[in-house]
């Protein structure tokens, strides 16, 4: 009996400790991949996943910030506004990471120098074309970013740049 | 016959010794993220509701059920939880049928925005807003449908199934996180909501006007459309009238694309859409006063203006009967609305 009692002890015990791999295996997003998309703005580089904290220390004073809660959790998603671009940031351990940035106006480019506006053959000269998911943009990754570009009627519409959670 | 007894009272013991432990490590979202004890609140208050909400927190937090009561005498719940997919509202009104038939189902069309798991953000968040719905769910067919439904790739590669059906699994390795809340409310719960309806009496105005990024294809994916059609064909298996709103909030981004092929969806099916973001002007809400978070959510001010506005609709539209001549359903909605002041009046700053 005390063989079955042991028995069922080291049972409990293991089925307890099964599955340990789920809380620590969650995939944490590293700040500084070097093979990234990478966003410059007056000599600041904006990377997805970077601690957001500097970048919006460097640029300044947005036009404005919004801030959106998660259903349940602690902490708030924000949006800076800079007038050519916006920057989303989503919180991550206590504090706010670069979660997006997407342009609003022709007066900012990506490092491959893609802006609003642009011909739809610029685009397929700098990027490669089969890239294009079949709903009018190109959809790009590199590490743990992800640099969309929209085309309508056959001119850039909108870029997007966005971290692979 | 005694050796036998004896392996039995050993097993009987190490399984109440597990569950003992499972209760003291799970989450009790009594007083951190309440969203999570929503689901499990239902099977207290089911049966006889004529309106069954279902969704996430559009409906939870943008309607409230008393107000249904007091204006219309309509009975109703809310069968809301945090981020619910579409799948998770597929099988939680799988699961309603079970326990009762209402009149209309009124189902919250943000959700269709997430076609799969992996589309709704990270892994680890995903992860903690499903165990928010399932782990609260009784255990039953329906139950086991929306896990299944609900796993990420990863949360499959790893765990399988078993974790949600033993939870111990999951949150084994919290017993170095266990606050005053875990004790307190290790072996009994209390109710967070008003029949699913989770009040909030703060006041964040709105400042800004919320922007979104545009998106490079607005058309809802095959999945969310596939359990829009079974909850479609679901209702109209029971005869239940099924209702698609747009809740007032106005973040996230209801984009006018998503509101073209769900008036289309509504229209080929014989459907009533209503989307509350053309009427905030009747509906009377005020974004200095009846949000506490700039407009992504409605306090409780704003949910009671929502309840107000949208149960002449239940009332006039869909047919739903006034039911507070009925002494019996009388005293205990009259029972729900004590409750229901006193947590007002306790909230309020």
């Amino acid at each position: 009996m005390k063989k079955v009692t042991i028995l069922l002890f080291v049972l409990c015990c293991v089925a307890s400790l099964a599955g340990c791999k789920s809380a620590s295996a969650v995939p944490k997003p590293s700040a500084s991949a070097a093979d990234a998309f990478v966003f410059t703005y007056n000599d600041i580089s904006i990377a997805m996943n970077a601690d957001a904290a500097p970048v919006i220390d460097a640029l300044g004073e947005p036009k404005s910030c919004t801030e959106q809660a998660s259903c349940a959790f602690e902490g708030m998603e924000k949006t800076y506004s800079y007038g050519s671009f916006s920057i989303t940031t989503y919180p991550n351990d206590g504090k706010d990471c670069i979660s997006g940035l997407w342009f609003t106006d022709d007066q900012v480019a990506t490092e491959e120098g893609v802006r609003i506006g642009d011909p739809q053959s610029k685009v397929e000269q700098i990027y490669k074309p089969e890239e294009l998911c079949g709903c009018n943009a190109y959809i790009l990754t590199r590490g743990e970013t992800m640099l969309s570009i929209f085309v309508t009627d056959g001119v850039v519409s909108s870029i997007q740049y966005n971290a692979v959670l | 016959m005694r050796k036998r007894l004896s392996l039995w009272a050993a097993l009987m013991l190490s399984a109440a010794i597990l569950l003992l432990i499972q209760a003291l490590l799970v989450p009790k979202y009594m007083v951190s993220s309440r969203e999570g004890a929503l689901i499990g609140e239902y099977y207290a208050n089911a049966g006889n509701n004529d309106v069954i909400f279902i969704g996430d927190c559009e409906v939870y937090e943008n309607f409230s059920p008393i107000t249904l009561w007091e204006e219309y005498g309509i009975t109703s719940y809310i069968r809301g939880s945090a981020q619910q997919t579409i799948w998770q509202s597929y099988y939680l009104l799988e699961e309603t049928f079970r326990y009762e038939t209402p009149k209309v189902v009124v189902f919250s069309v943000l959700a269709m925005k997430y076609d799969t798991p992996e589309s709704t953000g990270s892994q680890s968040r995903r992860e903690a807003y499903n165990r928010m719905t399932l782990d609260t769910m009784r255990l039953s067919s329906a139950k086991l449908g929306a896990i299944q439904a609900s796993m990420t790739q990863k949360e499959r590669e790893w765990e399988g199934i078993y974790s949600y059906l033993f939870p111990l699994l999951r949150y084994h390795d919290r017993w170095s996180q266990l606050t005053e809340e875990d004790i307190t409310y290790w072996l009994k719960r209390e109710p967070v909501s008003d029949n699913g309806y989770l009040m909030q009496t703060g006041v964040r105005p709105m400042v800004d006007a919320h922007i979104s990024p545009p998106l490079a294809d607005y058309s809802f994916g095959e999945n969310s459309w596939y359990y829009l059609e079974k909850m479609a064909a679901l209702c109209a298996s029971h005869g239940t009238r099924l209702v698609l709103i747009k809740a007032p909030s106005l973040y996230p981004v209801w984009w006018w694309e998503w509101d073209g092929q769900i008036r289309q969806f509504a229209q080929e099916n014989g459907l009533t859409y209503i989307n509350m973001l053309e009427s905030l002007e009747d509906i009377g809400i005020d974004w200095n006063t009846d949000t506490y978070d700039t407009g992504l959510h409605l306090n409780v001010s704003g949910a009671e203006k929502a309840a107000s506005w949208f149960g002449k609709i239940l009332a006039e539209e869909c047919g739903i009967p006034d039911r507070r001549q009925e002494a019996e359903i009388a005293s205990l909605w009259a029972d729900k609305a004590a409750v229901y002041y006193d947590r007002k009046q306790s909230m309020t700053p």
